[in-house]
């Protein structure tokens, strides 16, 4: 992700655009990102050090900071704060470092860069953009970073994301060195010693950057004062397609693009108004999104109405030439004739006597008939068989009945009269079936 | 008050989504319709195809019966032709009179029948059995052996159809 950051001092005003990666990459000295972080001199920020209840709801934080900070607050004026955690001072209270300019500034700035106040990811102060710097130098040690061009001095003590104390001083306009390092080390003498004689902070180690790293007198001087070796800011730690000149003349720049948000400034309104405009952004995303997916499923469905509908014609004709085709061959009534012709036929076939003799082969291949009279009468057939058998020995009667009793247990709706003449050793069998013509096949 | 670019495009979009889904619903309906239609018609076509093998069947089956359309003039000629065989051949006796019932014409004839061998009488029930104009439907079938011989006693009804309005 590319951004601009770019610093508004009182007359300087300067900015490149990195790519925001673990270490940052130049790309261009232009604005060529429409996200910006700004960080501002401002060296009348206020600071106070109090104790809030655990609030989440940002309003009441923020009606509860300007009653406490009243004394220091301009009256008419709105203020956007940074609130900075210290330390837990009992269950339900904390005690914040806070940080407050009017929200004016922010107003006055985007007036400045003629920007969008929706365009700006961070704003802030340019005190605050050194600790970035002094943490990735000093590490968790407490860090006294000395930072001056030729407009400004700044001074910003902190260990590693906490700021300790910072200063902000505006210098005269000059143009010799020479003054101006006397300024440099006066301003860094005074605050040194206010550092670690009246505010007592342990300072282990010492940062100079900007126009200031390039006086050796000046480094010469403090370290003398200070009794510990001067670090100046490399630019590989940092910044990659720059030079070390370059990356001093911009060290605030890079350490606002460093910077972590909690010390933004934005005023509160335009953070709710960039929020809901994300909400919007977003919401819009989606919904096109949604669009799209919608579009395509239409696209879709409309296709297979397309495909459905040449499927459906293509039935339709289908359909059409096969009816044309069976109307062509007969008639509706030419079908009716055949049919019921078809159906008379069948009926003559399954009246026939042959059926008859060809459905009952082992009653006729056994039984010596007689007589057998067959008779078709309203959907019903009765087949009536008279049989007389004669015998040498009763076994051969009784085995024949027992032979034509078998067989005649294949058959339903047989009715059988078998009389016995065991003194003539004869049989004389009447058999009746009775059973239903089915008129279709 | 500017109204956000963004929130005008999620209105925009928003509405143009209620539309759009309005219209893909009116659309799945009709897929909807169509498939029904679809099934409705495939079914058609399955029916449609039964009938025509059946059709093919039975077209098959009347020429290979040689079952033709007769006028009811002709229906008649042929049944009176048939019946004035049997009693030629047979010496037959109406039992029943010639009827025109609904399509068809019929008669009703009764006679006795002499077989010399048991293949006569099959060779003349398998004649009955494949004529087809008209149709010799067997009534009354009776069949003694005597002493003298088999006697046969037969009633059959000639069946004559006709298409009606020809």
């Amino acid at each position: 992700m590319k951004i601009y950051s770019v610093e508004i001092g009182k007359n300087i005003r300067k900015g490149l655009t990195v790519h925001l990666k673990e270490k940052l990459s130049f790309f261009s000295f232009d604005k060529k990102s429409s996200k910006l972080r700004v960080s501002i001199f401002f060296p009348d920020i206020i600071y106070s050090s109090i104790v809030l209840p655990e609030i989440d709801d940002e309003e009441t934080v923020q009606i509860l900071l300007k009653s406490r900070m009243s004394a220091l607050l301009e009256e008419g004026k709105n203020y956007s704060f940074v609130i900075l955690k210290k330390e837990r001072i009992s269950e339900n209270e904390t005690l914040f470092d806070v940080y407050g300019i009017p929200t004016d500034k922010f107003f006055e700035t985007i007036d400045l860069v003629n920007e969008n106040p929706y365009n700006i990811e961070l704003f802030t102060v340019d005190i605050f953009s050194l600790a970035p710097i002094s943490k990735k130098i000093c590490g968790n040690k407490t860090c006294f970073h000395f930072y001056g061009d030729t407009e400004k001095a700044l001074i910003t003590v902190s260990k590693g994301d906490d700021i300790l104390y910072v200063r902000s001083i505006p210098l005269p306009e000059i143009t010799e060195l020479k003054d101006l390092t006397n300024i440099y080390y006066e301003n860094f003498n005074m605050t040194y010693v206010f550092t670690v004689q009246t505010k007592r902070i342990n300072v282990e180690s010492i940062v100079i950057s900007g126009k200031a790293a390039s006086d050796p007198q000046l480094l010469k001087l403090c370290e003398k004062l200070t009794n510990l070796k001067i670090k100046i800011p490399s630019v590989e730690t940092f910044i990659s397609g720059i030079s070390q000149e370059d990356f001093m003349e911009y060290l605030i720049p890079v350490g606002t693009a460093l910077l972590n948000k909690n010390f933004d400034f934005t005023p509160s309104i335009i953070k709710k108004e960039k929020a809901l405009k994300g909400i919007s952004k977003f919401l819009s995303l989606f919904s096109i999104f949604l669009i799209i997916l919608l579009s395509i499923g239409i696209f879709t469905v409309y296709a297979g109405i397309k495909e459905k509908e040449n499927q459906l014609s293509d039935l339709k004709k289908a359909i059409q030439k096969k009816i044309s085709f069976i109307n062509k061959k007969i008639s509706k009534d030419e079908l009716g004739y055949f049919i019921n012709y078809i159906k008379k036929f069948e009926k003559s076939e399954d009246l026939n006597p042959v059926f008859v003799f060809d459905q009952m082969p082992s009653i006729f291949e056994v039984l010596n008939e007689k007589m057998i009279t067959i008779e078709n009468k309203d959907n019903r057939q009765i087949i009536q068989i008279f049989s007389e058998q004669n015998f040498s020995s009763l076994s051969d009667m009784l085995s024949f009945k027992l032979k034509i009793n078998e067989i005649l247990r294949r058959y339903k709706n047989i009715q059988k009269n078998i009389q016995e003449d065991k003194e003539n050793l004869s049989l004389r069998i009447n058999l009746r079936i009775e059973r239903e013509i089915h008129e279709d096949r | 008050m500017k109204i956000d670019k963004y929130f005008v495009l999620y209105a925009t979009g928003l509405i143009l989504f209620v539309f759009l889904l309005s219209f893909y619903f009116a659309l799945s309906e009709v897929d909807q319709r169509l498939s029904q239609k679809i099934d409705d018609l495939q079914k058609k076509n399955i029916k449609i195809t039964d009938i025509e093998r059946k059709l093919n069947r039975l077209i098959d089956f009347i020429e290979k019966k040689n079952i033709k359309i007769y006028k009811e003039e002709e229906s008649l000629q042929l049944i009176l032709s048939k019946a004035d065989n049997f009693i030629k051949l047979y010496d037959a006796s109406i039992k029943d009179d010639i009827k025109k019932e609904d399509g068809y014409y019929s008669i009703l004839l009764g006679f006795d029948y002499y077989p010399n061998t048991p293949e006569d009488l099959f060779s003349l029930l398998l004649n009955l059995k494949d004529e087809v104009s008209p149709i010799v439907m067997i009534k009354k079938f009776r069949i003694e052996n005597l002493n003298e011989g088999t006697k046969v006693y037969l009633e059959v009804q000639l069946i004559q159809p006709f298409l009606k309005g020809k």
